[in-house]
């Protein structure tokens, strides 16, 4: 008897011991501000100032979910955010949290004490999209819809997810871009977004790439020029490639879809020399031709054209990260780390110099693996 | 205090009854014996004594006695008086020793002994039998006249099958042992018969297959059914509770079941079976955790068809228990684990919601189970009403009116759904749901997991008769397995479950058995 009135009365009071103390991690979810999207710009009084866009959650067609916009200053990012409780009234929620951008002021003075707070902080994610704004502040990024009553940064989401079919911007998550910038041996580098005019409205577009040096950023490069980075950075896995056949002047006839690509790259010793081998093997089809001619017959040159277009603009965007920038964003120091560690120790510091007179030897393998649906050409009738 | 009384009490009048009986014994007198039983019966008009003569015997006076309503009048009346007082009886026997003669002779009954035990006579009596007494003689025939109403055989309605025999068993044992002899034809099929209950004196029978039940847990079984005291058992429900390994677990040790078909399979098996007279439940023992999740249905259905029901039953016993807790858990603790869509339908339900969701989840959850148990007892026809009244308010109208959430709605819908696939561990579900919910209230997965721990372990730790409870569900490869999670062809199944069958392991004995 004795024991069954101590075990209900534990039963009882135990649940209080949880209750009333109030100190558990209990929260409801319409309490909290969910955060899908941060923008950090320089302050007006402070040093940082941060733009969130917080969803309003609706369910049903007449009234979809949207979201609102808060502004804080603050002298640290986390100081930041928590100014926003004296705006939005509610605590923030981080974990939902999809893209962060910055803008081209804060890339510039060095983003890795934006980075330690994504890292540290137990709520936010480090699958957090980056993308650097080219505009003039990453706020207006989020003010800026492709259509009305959207959630931007769900939009932002869905860009940089599908960007695998168009290789035109890299998709970097805060985790890629912190162990770039940490790392020997390799350049950080984050998708760029602008504004754009897209049907008389002023929306948001992703493409090109911003490049780091260190965690500071210090260029850009356009999406043609993406393409070729993320052919060497072995990142490709879609996308499209313009081919002219009738000779380098011509205008492109053909457009070619890349399914597979893969990119190897090993450095080789010859001598007190360091030189890189990148073998980039490439699988397409033809996915359109501007004019009759049967190109099929001749596949063999078909995939020399292809072949050697990767090559040149390979070099090309070598040659000019070697001379503009000097930062490794192709991670051939890494490369050379992996291989020849000892070597690397002796020369690891001094790998800008060597990289900006490094010697890259490109080969690429292509192979048109059909002509999608038809065989043959469309041929005009008489 | 009153505890105290009442003993007193109880002791006191099983002490005089006890000596009054013990006193008691039949005399030569037929007069004094009637006397007697008069007494004993004294104020129960169904006793009745009937005192009748031969016309061409008019010295010997004979006497029945019987209870209206348990006996055949018309047996007693055809069979029984009508001999005695024919003219031609004192052709047929002679004066001398007249009970045996009238026994031999006579009396046109199946079922005759002759006894001058009292107790036997009263117990006999009390039974549907009728006695028989002469004057001169201190030795009564007990004559087998039982006849009471009972229900036809018809299909449970505790358990319906689509394809399977639609028997189930009754409130008379007689005729629930004879749908089980019916169904295993072999002398070694033996069923032994006791009586429990100081005032009831309820008949209880054990049946076994002699070679194939283990002695062990038969032994075990007996000695718990000795150690049972009770003023009475109206239902197996009473004996299930006395002999159950673990009696605070919400788990069953003992199986209980409303059809013949399953208990004759589970003798088969090697388990042994209690029938409890007055209660169309039939026990088994020893019952595993696995049984929970078996139907009869699932033997008689093609294989992959019958695994599948008892996997979608396995998962659905699994999703009642612990969907409240994990819904509570993820939404109220770890709400980065949800994908955001959901996250924001979630949300934008709880928008303007009054209460928290462990209040809510709780109250829901009680809310349904009282429509549930208010479908159960009340009269068909209301039933009907009550449960519209209970969708309307449970579903529209609670989620109209903001009172609970979209989500919580759906979470107990399902749980209710999923709780009444298992109707024997429903009251397993409702307790270890409430565990779980409450312990995700108070540290989100972590307290869900513990208390998942706990279930488990408990579970682990349960023996039903011996044999450990979670048998065969942590094995799929061995014979045990092919009817555990899954059942397997018939002609896979050589043999019976290793622990409980091992008397006689070999359900196929010209089938070479591989045991691995």
């Amino acid at each position: 008897m004795k024991l069954i009135k101590i075990f209900f009365l534990t039963c009882i009071l135990l649940p209080f011991s949880f209750i009333l103390v109030g100190c558990w991690n209990y929260r409801e979810l319409e309490d909290m501000n969910i955060v899908v999207g941060a923008a950090i710009d320089k302050g007006i009084y402070k040093e940082y100032m941060i733009t969130l866009e917080i969803l309003e959650p609706s369910i049903g067609e007449e009234t979809p979910t949207t979201s609102r916009l808060i502004s804080s200053e603050g002298d640290s990012i986390f100081d930041a955010v928590r100014n926003a409780i004296s705006i939005s009234g509610q605590k923030l929620y981080w974990s939902h949290n999809k893209v962060l951008i910055l803008s081209k002021e804060i890339a510039q003075k060095g983003v890795i004490g934006i980075l330690d707070w994504f890292h540290r902080d137990a709520e936010t994610r480090s699958d957090v999209y980056i993308l650097i704004s080219k505009e003039n502040s990453a706020k207006e990024i989020l003010e800026k819809k492709e259509k009305e009553g959207q959630v931007t940064s769900f939009n932002l989401l869905d860009i940089l997810v599908n960007q695998k079919n168009l290789a035109k911007a890299p998709d970097v998550q805060i985790w890629k871009l912190t162990d770039d910038i940490i790392n020997d041996g390799i350049m950080a580098i984050a998708p760029t977004i602008e504004l754009t005019i897209s049907d008389d409205n002023l929306c948001p577009k992703v493409a090109g790439t911003a490049i780091f040096k260190n965690d500071k950023l210090v260029g850009f490069l356009d999406e043609n020029e993406t393409h070729y980075l993320l052919f060497l950075r072995d990142k490709i896995k879609g996308g499209i490639l313009d081919l002219n056949p009738e000779g380098k002047n011509e205008p492109p006839t053909i457009t070619l879809e890349i399914f597979d690509s893969k990119t190897k790259i090993q450095p080789v010793t010859k001598g007190n020399e360091i030189e890189m081998n990148v073998n980039i093997n490439t699988l397409g089809s033809i996915a359109a031709i501007k004019n009759t001619k049967n190109y099929l017959a001749n596949e063999e040159i078909l995939e020399k054209v292809t072949s050697s277009s990767i090559k040149e603009n390979c070099e090309k965007l070598i040659s000019r990260v070697q001379s503009e920038y000097g930062t490794d964003i192709f991670g051939f120091g890494a490369k050379t780390r992996i291989r020849y560690p000892t070597l690397w120790k002796e020369i690891g510091g001094n790998w800008e110099n060597i990289f900006q007179n490094l010697k890259v030897n490109i080969t690429v393998k292509a192979e048109i693996k059909n002509s999608a649906m038809t065989t043959k050409p469309l041929e005009i009738g008489d | 205090m009153i505890n105290f009384l009442k003993n007193v009490n109880t002791i006191n009048g099983d002490c005089m009854n006890n000596n009054l009986l013990s006193n008691i014994s039949l005399t030569t007198s037929l007069e004094d014996n009637i006397t007697t039983f008069k007494q004993i019966f004294s104020d129960d008009f169904t006793f009745i004594a009937r005192e009748f003569q031969n016309k061409y015997l008019p010295s010997v006076k004979f006497c029945i006695f019987y209870f209206k309503g348990m006996v055949d009048t018309e047996v007693l009346n055809e069979h029984v008086i009508e001999p005695i007082l024919s003219e031609n009886l004192m052709e047929d026997i002679s004066l001398l020793n007249l009970v045996d003669e009238l026994q031999n002779k006579v009396i046109m009954s199946s079922d005759i002994t002759s006894s001058n035990d009292f107790q036997t006579i009263l117990d006999s009596m009390i039974y549907g039998d009728t006695v028989l007494l002469v004057d001169g003689y201190d030795n009564a025939l007990l004559i087998n006249s039982k006849s009471w109403p009972s229900r036809a055989i018809d299909e449970p309605e505790s358990a319906q099958v689509v394809r399977g025999p639609r028997e189930g068993f009754v409130e008379s044992i007689l005729t629930n042992i004879s749908l089980v002899r019916r169904r295993i034809k072999n002398p070694n099929l033996k069923f032994k018969c006791k009586e429990l209950g100081v005032q009831t004196h309820t008949k209880i029978c054990i049946a076994y297959i002699e070679g194939v039940a283990d002695e062990n847990i038969l032994s075990e079984l007996e000695k718990r059914l000795d150690q049972i005291e009770i003023d009475g058992i109206l239902d197996s429900g009473y004996i299930q509770e006395f002999i159950k390994d673990a009696p605070y677990s919400p788990f069953e040790t003992v199986g209980a079941n409303e059809r013949p078909d399953i208990v004759a399979g589970k003798l088969l098996e090697g388990r042994i079976a209690v029938f409890v007279d007055g209660s169309p439940f039939v026990l088994t023992v020893p019952y595993i955790m696995i049984e929970y999740f078996q139907a009869n249905e699932d033997y008689y259905n093609n294989f992959l068809f019958a695994s599948f029901n008892r996997i979608i039953r396995a998962a659905s016993g699994l999703l009642s228990i612990s969907i409240p807790g994990l819904y509570l858990a993820i939404a109220a603790y770890h709400q980065e684990m949800l994908p955001t869509s959901l996250l924001i339908s979630i949300s934008a339900a709880r928008q303007n919601v009054p209460f928290p969701t462990v209040v809510s989840i709780f109250a829901m959850l009680t809310i349904f189970d009282i429509v549930r148990e208010v479908g159960t007892r009340i009269p068909t026809p209301i039933g009907q009403a009550i449960n519209i009244v209970g969708a309307l308010v449970l579903g529209e109208a609670a989620a109209d009116a903001n009172l609970v959430s979209a989500p919580v709605i759906i979470i107990t819908a399902f749980t209710g759904m999923t709780k009444l696939l298992n109707p024997n561990l429903l009251g397993a579900i409702i307790i270890l749901r409430t565990l779980l919910l409450f312990a995700s209230a108070f540290l989100g997965i972590y307290g869900f997991i513990l208390g998942y721990l706990a279930i488990v372990l408990h579970m682990m730790s349960l023996r039903s008769f011996g044999v450990p409870y979670m048998l065969n569900t942590t094995r799929i490869k061995d014979q045990d397995g092919k009817d555990a999670w899954i059942r397997a062809p018939w002609w896979m199944m050589s043999l019976r479950p290793k622990l409980i069958g091992k008397k006689n392991l070999l359900r196929q004995p010209s089938k070479k058995a591989k045991r691995k």
